[in-house]
């Protein structure tokens, strides 16, 4: 609000509230003095002559009785008109007071009636003593009384004397109090004024200084000649005003500057031009008859050229034709050896494929005779027990055993081939369950310990594939096993971004120059006859964990037992060797029976 | 068997076909034997009137001209050979044969042992179901 007041009138503030807490001052001093005063001519008019009256009283009654006493003693008469001067002195002195405004007239009256009836038994009492000379019952009564008066008097004067300083006490606390209140409203009045006073020259400081600064920081800019120069007054006082008039004043004299100055800039650039073209076309006059010459002679020089250039390019034109010839004969040849590797490639491709595929059907239709002359050796055995003697029994036993490993060979090469040519498909396998369930199905006899040391990984692999590697591993391992107490143990270690699997055994041990052969299919050891063995399990291992991307080798030594790794990538790769491209058809094709 | 009909017998291979009339024999099976030597032939044995129905058809896979899936599809479209229980036995392992013998409804899939004694094993197995099982 008081930012809409001119600058003169927040001054005029300031003596304004000075000269109103004056006022204030002098009001409060005025009541609260008269106040003091009416007290003060109170105490000194009422309160204290009353307290007087009272003292005198007191000890004029102390007086009477002396000098009562002290007729009795002197046995005076005499005296007793002594002491009917104190009465009057007494007796005058109440009806003085009579004119003190803070002395009830009804309580004077009263105290005159009780001091009158004291008086007046004493005066009689003390005659008769001194007439009578000696005490009698009357007497004695009478002084009883009397003593009771004389107690009420003082008694009455005593009261008096306790309420008028009392009074008094009560009148200088309240002019006390009113010295309290006139102090504290001067000492309130003057803080008040003092801070209005702080608070207005602050106000009134801003709102010159401010727009002052203001209208100084736009002047600076002016002056650098920025007359665009961000500003304005909210100010709607005096200062305001100026600084508006100011603003308005210097926006005026930059627009007319701006105008003159673009002006004065055009005029120096059409004269700049106008030199700049003068120049140049001096400039282009003098090249233009230097290159006409030039033109001339270059025109000379290069009708030479072109004659020689025409010869040349005669020349170059039989050779290209020539070379273009040859290139074209290449370019032929080349196709025709292109398409004759393409053709080489399918063939390539489809005799391998023949190959696999004709590894599994000829095993497959093997077994058929096979199968035929295992039954025949049977019942050549059974039919003609009596007429066969003991070497032809020994030679068909020898056929259906012959028979037998043929079977177990076929199978072999079936169960080789079908790696990777049967549909693989990668899950998610949990390798302890995996080994668990082999080592269930191989049932390894009680003096051999299966041990899997370590937790197994969980791998994307074909589960009959991965069943299959540790199948025949484990079961080498228990076959094998030539020692009373053995041990087999299976092992798994991170390899970096593969995992390290090992079946060890202290088994027989294998040979080193035998670690290459122990991998190829059908080569086994030892002889069929000593060990009945296809030779087939570690080959079907090395294709299975080949074909997965990974790398199988063993460590022995002879005598003591061999430990066979492989590695399984970490990472789900693609498979090794898939082709998976008319297998249907191929097993359509497959003879049965 | 518990039917006293013949039993129909669906093979090429002359030693098969010996192998089986031996295991039949040695395990008691009385019935009689009848031998079809391909898929045509036993259409045209079944399709005769004067041949007795056979209780249940053995049915060799690949055979010459007309081997056993064709056979089996080419009888079960017929209401006179649709009742009877076919059992196959084949050397063939292949889960595609497997899978389209139980499409047709077959009644067994036997793989014959390369060995003579599991043979008469795998007979006799199917002569003690077949004594059990009622038969159409």
């Amino acid at each position: 609000m008081y930012k809409n007041l001119k600058i003169r009138h927040k001054i005029s503030i300031g003596p304004l509230s000075s000269a109103l807490s004056f006022l204030l001052i002098i009001l409060v001093t005025l009541l609260l003095g008269r106040h003091n005063n009416d007290l003060l001519e109170k105490i000194e008019t009422g309160y204290y002559p009353s307290l007087k009256l009272n003292q005198n009283l007191e000890t004029t009654l102390s007086a009477i009785q002396l000098s009562l006493q002290d007729a009795v003693a002197l046995e005076d008469s005499d005296v007793v008109v002594e002491t009917d001067k104190h009465r009057d002195g007494f007796l005058w002195s109440l009806e003085a007071s009579k004119g003190n405004p803070v002395i009830e007239i009804q309580k004077l009256n009263d105290l005159r009636t009780i001091f009158e009836d004291y008086y007046v038994l004493a005066r009689r009492t003390t005659i008769a003593m001194i007439t009578k000379g000696e005490m009698n019952e009357g007497l004695v009564t009478a002084l009883d009384s009397m003593t009771t008066n004389f107690n009420k008097v003082q008694r009455e004067l005593v009261h008096r004397t306790g309420f008028d300083k009392q009074r008094i006490a009560k009148a200088f606390a309240a002019s006390q109090d009113n010295h309290e209140i006139l102090l504290g409203t001067i000492i309130l009045a003057t803080v008040i004024s003092l801070l209005l006073l702080v608070w207005l020259s602050i106000v009134v400081t801003k709102s010159i200084i401010r727009p002052l600064n203001k209208t100084v920081r736009y002047a600076n800019e002016v002056a650098k000649g920025n007359f665009d120069a961000p500003i304005k007054f909210h100010a709607t006082d005096e200062m305001g005003v100026l600084a508006n008039a100011f603003l308005k004043m210097t926006k005026e004299i930059g627009a007319s500057l701006e105008e003159k100055q673009e002006a004065l800039q055009h005029a120096v650039a059409a004269e700049e031009d106008q030199r700049r073209i003068a120049s140049k076309l001096a400039k282009t006059n003098t090249q233009l008859a230097s290159e006409i010459s030039e033109r001339k002679l270059a025109e000379q020089k290069l009708r030479e050229a072109h004659d020689e250039l025409e010869l040349r390019v005669q020349e170059r034109t039989l050779e290209l034709t020539n070379a273009n010839k040859e290139l074209k004969i290449e370019i032929a040849e080349r196709k025709r050896a292109k398409k004759r590797q393409g053709q080489l490639l399918e063939e390539l491709a489809n005799v391998n494929r023949e190959l696999k595929d004709f590894a599994y059907i000829v095993s497959h239709d093997l077994k058929a005779p096979l199968r035929a002359i295992g039954s025949l050796s049977d019942w050549l055995k059974s039919d003609y027990e009596e007429q066969l003697d003991e070497g032809g029994k020994e030679l068909v036993e020898l056929l259906s055993t012959r028979v037998r490993r043929m079977n177990d060979l076929i199978d072999g090469v079936l169960q080789y081939s079908r790696v990777g040519r049967v549909s693989e498909e990668k899950v998610k396998v949990d390798l302890n369950q995996v080994v668990h369930n082999v080592i269930d199905s191989i049932v390894p006899p009680e003096n051999i310990a299966l041990e899997v040391q370590d937790e197994l990984p969980t791998v994307w692999f074909d589960k009959t594939r991965i069943t299959q590697v540790f199948q025949n591993l484990i079961s080498n391992a228990v076959k094998y096993m030539d020692k009373p107490k053995g041990e087999i143990k299976i092992g798994c270690a991170a390899e970096n971004g593969s995992w390290e699997f090992s079946v060890s055994d202290n088994g027989p041990g294998i040979a080193e120059e035998h670690f290459d052969k122990i991998f190829q299919i059908f080569q086994t050891l030892q002889a069929r006859d000593v060990f009945e063995s296809t030779g087939v399990g570690l080959s079907v291992v090395k294709k299975i964990i080949k074909m997965y991307g990974g790398k199988i080798w063993v460590e022995s030594m002879l005598g003591s037992g061999a430990t066979f790794f492989f590695t399984i990538p970490k990472e789900r790769t693609t498979l090794h060797e898939r082709d998976n491209g008319e297998r249907n058809e191929k097993q359509k094709a497959d003879p049965s029976c | 068997m518990r039917s006293k009909k013949p039993i129909l017998l669906v093979e090429d291979d002359r030693i098969d076909c010996m192998t089986v009339t031996r295991a039949l024999k040695e395990i008691n099976v009385t019935n009689q034997l009848e031998i079809a030597n391909n898929g045509e032939e036993a259409l045209a044995f079944l399709r005769n009137g004067n041949n007795t129905r056979p209780c249940i058809i053995l049915l060799d896979l690949n055979m010459p001209r007309m081997n056993g899936l064709e056979f089996v599809k080419v009888a079960r479209q017929e209401d006179l050979l649709r009742g009877i229980p076919v059992v196959v036995l084949t050397t063939s392992k292949d889960e595609h044969d497997r899978v389209e013998s139980f499409d047709l409804n077959v009644a067994g899939y036997m793989v014959k042992p390369v060995d003579y004694r599991k043979f008469v094993e795998t007979m006799k197995t199917i002569n003690m179901y077949w004594t059990l099982s009622e038969l159409p």
